[in-house]
């Protein structure tokens, strides 16, 4: 199987898995935040 | 109550978005014919199809939630315009990508400045910018109004690449395939149901994305709320 078809599948199947996780850790940061300023309060 | 409510859908949709996803790569791979010119290579044409339909469509979500947004000031036009633009950039970026590695073989070069590309190429700068600037724009200390409204006006202005893209290879002379056109589809019934399946994928994919993002955003802004409040008490 040619390399170039490889490497461009392997980009599709990052780049939104990489979105996804991103998203998710910023996501848990956030709610790690707003449970220590809830709690402060 | 909501918060179940609202994991259960978030799983949901992952979940619906993973199966599509693999069912597409799965039609790719094993229902798709192989192209009789460029052979395996071809086969990048479904997903970079479906992913410049994802980005551009990303783009036009930026650019509906900023004209709201100009229109009404509600704050949920402007969160949908960034977390659009944030999703639409990742998607124009692996089009780009994967465009470079179907023109090696096709075209013997990674890259050459014909009309499309370079459209692509300024397409892909203006909107790493707006959403680089969504955050330096705050850190300057400009207030969340005043960025917003700069946002909402960059993101239709921007915009203005996406139909310039699209009709790129139908105006000028240009080494870029050119798919769809008034004379019909130069794919078989086969690759064009491949080719549905994908968008209808790369789709699930940008609704779920988008959801989780808009999500991000207003979780911020709850967070931001709160310590404000916690402020004023002190």
């Amino acid at each position: 199987m040619p390399i170039y078809l490889l490497l461009a599948y392997a980009i599709f199947c990052v780049g939104p898995l990489g979105l996804a996780i991103s998203i998710l850790d910023r996501k848990q940061r956030v709610q790690r935040e707003l449970e220590e300023t809830a709690s402060r309060k | 109550m909501k918060r179940e409510w609202n994991t259960k859908v978030d799983l949901l949709l992952a979940g619906l978005s993973v199966i599509v996803f693999l069912g597409a790569l799965g039609m790719v791979f094993f229902y798709a014919p192989r192209e009789a010119t460029l052979g395996e290579v071809q086969r990048i044409f479904y997903f970079h199809v479906a992913s410049a339909w994802v980005g551009f469509f990303g783009f036009f979500v930026t650019f509906l939630g900023g004209a709201l947004y100009l229109m009404q000031g509600q704050r949920r036009w402007d969160i949908l315009a960034l977390a659009s633009a944030e999703i639409g950039l990742t998607f124009i970026t692996m089009t780009l990508l994967t465009g470079m590695l179907w023109a090696k073989p096709a075209w013997g070069v990674y890259w050459t400045w014909e009309p499309r590309l370079t459209i692509s190429a300024v397409q892909w700068l203006l909107y790493l910018a707006y959403v680089m600037l969504r955050s330096s724009v705050s850190a300057a200390g400009s207030g969340p109004e005043r960025e917003a409204r700069f946002a909402a006006v960059y993101g239709i202005v921007a915009f203005t690449t996406v139909p310039l893209s699209w009709f790129a290879i139908r105006w000028w002379r240009t080494i870029h395939p050119q798919v769809f056109s008034a004379s019909g589809m130069a794919i078989t019934p086969k690759m064009l149901t491949t080719l549905l399946i994908s968008l209808a994928a790369f789709t699930v994919l940008y609704g779920t994305l988008l959801r989780a993002r808009m999500q991000l955003e207003h979780e911020r802004d709850h967070l931001a709320a709160l310590r404000c409040e916690r402020d004023e008490e002190d």
